[in-house]
């Protein structure tokens, strides 16, 4: 594991270089789409800076909110000393700063959430490199599978002689194909659906390598992250019944309908 | 798969590391993929 790089004097921590690289790739990818939808490309710089502000406001504040009782010293430098990012928090930010950017750009909508959609995905992806990399403790429990592995040199390192399932490189490669998918179904569903569709894939691809990540379990044997990820599937479920039900249910039907539909609505 | 099995052969330290190379060589063609297939021909394209 590399841990940290340092070039010319500084050093550079890789889970940041790959925090980074996921923001860079959902910036691309929605700048393309953007692009496709006939609208500006720039947006989609404006919506990766936002996010990345949004993201570590909401993440270092949900870790504030989370070990208050454990800090000390100065509200300012708890504020903007150390280390500490929950990537709820970060959800959480991101999104409220992006929807604040969309509303003041009139892009309020659900083709919006349908990047996001695989954009989140791709992201997720990509930023799981970071926590292979690192050895930043995302790994999963104890195995003696022929691919388990040690991360005696990461951040949260393993005990020396110990293997543990890479579950980064599973979730890689799961959310990986999630994106893929999503990206080419982009144009076969009337907006909203690929969004809701992420909601239940992310939700069922959490769920089950929660069973080999090392987490504790919080209620009726499941832990936090899969009682969450049970919600979002939920969410996504519902979203695309509702949708479903509706007029031309989820298919996004010939160009000349969809246009009249939007323009009669 | 494939860039693990490249890593392998040219002299990967270990599973572990291949595993890793692997991991990013499929993240970088999976947004190359993203960025440059065509877009598929489908009933809702908004333009043509």
């Amino acid at each position: 594991m590399i841990a940290h790089i340092h070039i010319g004097g500084i050093t550079i921590q890789t889970f940041g270089v790959f925090f980074a690289l996921n923001f860079i790739s959902w910036g691309l990818v929605a700048a393309r789409r953007l692009k496709e939808l006939d609208r500006p490309v720039d947006w989609a710089y404006e919506i990766v800076i936002v996010a990345v502000v949004g993201g570590l406001v909401g993440a270092r504040v949900y870790y504030l909110i989370q070990n208050h009782s454990s800090l000390h010293g100065s509200l300012f430098g708890n504020v903007f000393g150390g280390s500490g990012l929950v990537w709820y928090g970060g959800f959480l930010g991101g999104t409220i700063f992006v929807l604040i950017w969309a509303r003041w750009r009139g892009f309020l909508s659900l083709q919006l959430l349908d990047i996001a959609g695989y954009g989140l995905a791709l992201g997720y992806a990509v930023g799981r490199i970071g926590c292979q990399v690192s050895g930043d403790g995302d790994y999963g429990k104890p195995s003696h599978l022929p691919w388990a592995m040690g991360y005696a040199h990461g951040t949260t390192p393993t005990p020396p002689g110990v293997t543990v399932q890479p579950t980064p490189i599973y979730e890689t490669v799961s959310m990986g194909l999630v994106a893929l998918v999503l990206w080419n179904l982009r144009d076969r569903f009337r907006p909203g659906v690929i969004f809701a569709l992420y909601l239940v894939l992310a939700g069922i691809e959490r769920f089950i390598v929660e069973f080999w990540r090392r987490n504790s379990h919080v209620a009726a044997g499941l832990t936090a992250a899969q009682i969450e990820s049970l919600a979002i599937f939920v969410l996504g479920s519902v979203a695309l019944a509702v949708m479903a039900r509706g007029p031309g249910g989820l298919s996004r039907g010939p160009r000349g309908a969809t246009l009249a539909a939007s323009h009669s609505a | 798969m494939g860039g693990t099995l490249v890593a392998l052969a040219v002299g990967a330290k270990n599973l572990g590391t291949a595993l890793t190379i692997g991991q990013i060589a499929f993240a970088g063609t999976l947004v190359a993929l993203m960025l440059l297939w065509p877009r598929p021909s489908g009933p809702g394209r908004d333009e043509s």
